[in-house]
């Protein structure tokens, strides 16, 4: 049997989990039915929120709300300096990482961290709503998201306890939803514009084949750029003596710039009103569509590129796919409609339609399905710095993955034992003007004399997208050691220790999943115990033998209600002991029965 | 050994499968215990999409194939398998996106296709040099160019570079397109017959033509990379 592999879209405003089931697709909601789940985690001196709860304290001055964390993910203090103005809460500079402080716990928690506390809660209710344990996982990230951006989402699975089967592009896994039974073949484009980052794709689906020709994006421009242009207009009329600098007032006007925005994709004009502040004004769809303009311009600009690089002039899409929140600004249809002059697709709720693809992907991944494949590509090129710090590329963008390069090192000094690659991903043609990834350390060289070493390196972009680096000594064929010094994002090492840290949390998952197993299990056995107790007559099953079992039935289904794990496993053995007499004797009546050519219900006891 | 021989590579002659170590009938896939197979050495890019040595190919073709051995190979499909047949699925999905990236762009796959003959016929390495007159030719285009773009006429350039582009890319086409014709009357023959003197020669000029032509076109889209500042690439585009 295929085990369910859930699918999570881990969103910066919004998250969900999906699976398939029964070859159909489901997002699961939480127990009140809410398919979505802020990206919101709250740190107060009552605990750890995560979600509605969480988002619910968003005014609370006594506690730090945090949002957007996938703003952060694998990107260096410098990387966020410039926008940390826009967040509400504090960061930490600490080892150049972007960190967030707890006073409560007396801790700082990484973005990393903050993403798993988000895929814990997707988990858990996929836990309880398959009523058992979940352990596999795809989640989508942005096409544009570099190694480290997605190496930091796969560390934030793993220390949530899941195991990330596969790192997907988020425009590839709306496409995949959308083929997903239904797909009519063609060249599609996909323009995802979410809360905080743009992707834009292209793809040709051809007999379940989904091939990536291109991919192109900007991982800071989203839904939240929209409301930030509205603030900076409102900024201008802001009555005296409104200090704009002040969370509480960015918060209040990030809040009903949104509010606004998202009026106007139904009505043409909306009133502002913030009482608290003294602000009130009237916004109209043809103000903010100018606002905003420069955005939408600013989106064109990556789908240039991506058409271009595939080759492909806007009139040769078949369809364009929308995806994102975003997207239901009517500008932004109107200006992608007016682009590729082709019909748009946008049936499936642009919210959910990323975390089913990652569903869809899921599937594949368990092995239930053969008849879809997804080939990605890497989004960025990859390369190494060689003399006068000039990038030299080694895999281009747009390469479908798996890819491999090699590359062949030697050294240049006499009784060298160790050779630096610094790897870079990026189209600058400097070094320095590209992302770092890491350096790399090839180490324990045999000492010889210069230019006598054979080193062949090789890199491997695997299917996630991430980095992976092997060095091969040519002359013994012997693996030969590479030690990583990441440039960006944390450490092996401390990602080691974080989910040494969450184990703790990790305990209290255990506990949940325990209590789900049990339950699933108990229930099991009481339905087929009750099944079979039906069909029994007094001939097998004497009366006060089975109002012994009746009993043990009906505490067993009390416990089941409660929340003690140990007690519904007990009371489960304790229906066992009550019926084992009856199963032996069922087992020889079922042998005599075969023989009597009776029909027995023997296998009714087999659970 | 006689050139046209090359392509018929059968290259897995009596190879045993690394899993079951049964004799395998192809190269792929064990037909026994049905694991797939690494890529021995020796296959090139043609050999792994399982396409014939030519220089034109069909584009819904090589699509056709290459989404057919992904299939195959893709680790996708390898996942709950043991490690060894996922290394074998990484390497060998890595060489086959390689191969299809390859031969997808008729220039590259010219290039590539010259490359696997250039072992003993090294006037079509298509890594070598230019001419110098050649190299004179396009020393004066790039001034030329940068000249009308220094006065403002960027339109006008790049309306020449294209043109310069698409007429040695013609030629390209055409002259493959030649060749394939006079190599597949080759294999036609028996092998043991030998090619007329006339058609050998014919063959390698037009080899040499197409190294040559190559490596030109090269050079045109570094200059026109030079030419489009970011400025006209917005024009453009
Ligand atoms: N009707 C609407 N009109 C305009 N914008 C909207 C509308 N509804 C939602 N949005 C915007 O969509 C954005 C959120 O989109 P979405 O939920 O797709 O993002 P996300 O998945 O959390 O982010 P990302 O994909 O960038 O990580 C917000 O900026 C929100 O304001
Ligand atoms: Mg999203």
């Amino acid at each position: 049997m295929t085990r369910t592999v859930i699918g999570i879209d881990l969103g910066t405003t919004n998250s969900l989990v999906a699976i398939i089931e029964n070859g159909k697709l489901r997002v699961i909601p939480d127990t009140e039915g809410r398919k979505l789940l802020p990206s919101v985690v709250a740190l107060s001196s009552s605990g750890v929120q995560v979600g509605f709860s969480a988002k619910a304290r968003i005014n609370d001055p006594e506690t730090v709300v945090v949002y957007s964390a996938k703003r952060l993910m694998g990107r260096s203090f410098a990387d966020v300096e410039n926008e940390i103005r826009q967040l509400a809460y504090p960061l930490a500079n600490i080892d150049g990482l972007p960190l967030i402080p707890d006073q409560y716990r007396n801790r700082h928690l990484s973005a990393p961290q903050i993403g798993a506390l988000i895929l814990a809660e997707l988990r858990k209710r996929a836990e309880v709503a398959l009523g058992q344990t979940v352990t596999d996982a795809v989640i989508t990230v942005p096409a544009y998201f570099n190694d480290a951006q997605r190496q930091a989402t796969k560390d934030a699975g793993e220390m949530a306890g899941l195991n990330v089967l596969r790192i997907l592009n988020e425009p590839t896994a709306a496409a995949l939803a959308y083929g997903f039974g239904t797909g009519k073949d063609g060249l599609y484009a996909v323009y995802d514009l979410g809360g905080g980052t743009f992707d834009f794709s292209l793809l040709s689906i051809r007999r379940g084949v989904f091939e990536v020709k291109s991919t192109s994006g900007d991982t800071h421009l989203g839904g939240d750029d929209f409301d930030q242009a509205i603030i900076a207009q409102w900024l201008k009329i802001l009555p005296k003596g409104v200090d704009p600098s002040r969370p509480e007032v960015r918060d209040l006007l990030r809040k009903e710039a949104e509010k606004a925005k998202i009026a106007l994709s139904q009505s043409t004009e909306t009133t502002v009103s913030l009482p608290a502040i003294g602000f009130e004004t009237t916004l109209s769809r043809e103000s903010m569509n100018k606002w905003v303009e420069p955005l939408v311009q600013r989106t064109l600009i990556p789908v240039h590129k991506a058409l271009s690089d595939a080759g492909v002039s806007p009139g040769e899409v078949d369809g364009v796919i929308l995806v994102g929140g975003a997207t239901r600004l009517l500008r932004v249809k109107e200006a992608v409609g007016e682009l590729f002059n082709r019909p748009v697709f946008d049936e499936h709720d642009p919210d959910l339609v990323v975390g089913e693809g990652a569903a869809v992907q899921g599937d594949i991944l368990s092995g239930a399905r053969k008849d879809m494949l997804l080939l990605d590509v890497t989004p960025l090129s990859l390369g190494i710095e060689t003399m006068g710090g000039v990038m030299s590329s080694l895999i281009p963008r747009n390469t479908t993955i798996p890819t491999q390069a090699k590359e062949l090192f030697t050294t240049f000094l006499d009784g060298q034992v160790k050779v630096d690659i610094h790897v870079l991903q990026g189209e600058r043609e400097m070094a320095k003007d590209n992302r770092s990834l890491a350096r790399f350390s090839l180490t324990d060289i045999a000492p010889m004399t210069a230019g006598a070493a054979r080193i062949e390196v090789t890199f491997t972009i695997d299917a996630n997208g991430i980095l992976d680096v092997r060095a091969l000594d040519q002359r013994t064929g012997h693996s030969q050691g590479v030690v990583v010094h990441p440039s960006y994002g944390i450490s092996k090492d401390t990602v080691r220790e974080m989910i040494k840290e969450s184990f703790q949390h990790a305990q209290e998952d255990f506990q949940t999943r325990m209590l789900i197993d049990s339950r699933t299990e108990a229930t099991t056995v009481t339905n087929a115990t009750r099944r079979a107790l039906e069909k029994l007559g007094p001939d097998i099953l004497p009366d006060d033998e089975r109002l012994v079992i009746n009993k043990q039935l009906d505490t067993l289904e009390k416990a089941v209600k409660g929340e003690n794990a140990k007690l519904i496993r007990d009371e489960t053995s304790a229906l066992d002991q009550v019926t084992r007499p009856l199963a032996e004797r069922l087992m020889n009546t079922s042998v005599q029965g075969a023989l009597g050519g009776k029909a027995l219900p023997e296998t009714e006891m087999e659970a | 050994m006689g050139e046209h021989t090359h392509r018929h590579s059968g290259d897995m002659a009596s190879s045993l499968c690394w899993n079951c170590k049964g004799t395998l009938e192809e190269a792929d896939l064990c037909g026994t215990c049905v694991k797939i197979q690494p890529f021995k050495e020796g296959r090139d890019y043609f050999d792994i999409l399982g396409l014939p040595h030519r220089l034109v190919i069909d584009s819904g073709i090589l699509t056709e194939k290459f989404h057919e051995k992904s299939r195959l190979f893709h680790p996708d499909f390898h996942r709950m398998e043991i490690h060894t047949e996922q290394e074998i699925s990484l390497t060998n999905a890595s060489r086959l996106n390689q191969a299809f990236k390859t031969l997808k762009d008729p220039f590259l796959r010219a290039a590539y296709y010259l490359s696997l003959q250039k072992l003993g016929n090294p006037a079509i390495d298509p890594k070598k040099r230019l001419s110098p007159q050649d190299l004179m030719e396009l020393m004066e285009l790039k001034e030329e160019l940068e000249s009308e773009v220094a006065i403002g006429h960027q339109e006008k350039a790049f309306a020449r570079l294209e043109k310069e582009t698409k007429n040695l890319e013609g030629i390209i086409l055409g002259n493959m397109q030649e060749i394939d014709q006079l190599e597949s009357g080759a294999e036609s023959l028996s092998p043991d017959q030998p090619l007329t003197e006339e058609t050998l020669e014919s063959l390698q000029k037009k080899k040499v033509r197409l190294s040559r032509d190559l490596e030109y076109r090269k050079y045109i889209l570094s200059i026109r990379r030079e030419i489009l500042t970011p400025a006209t690439v917005k024009e453009t585009s």
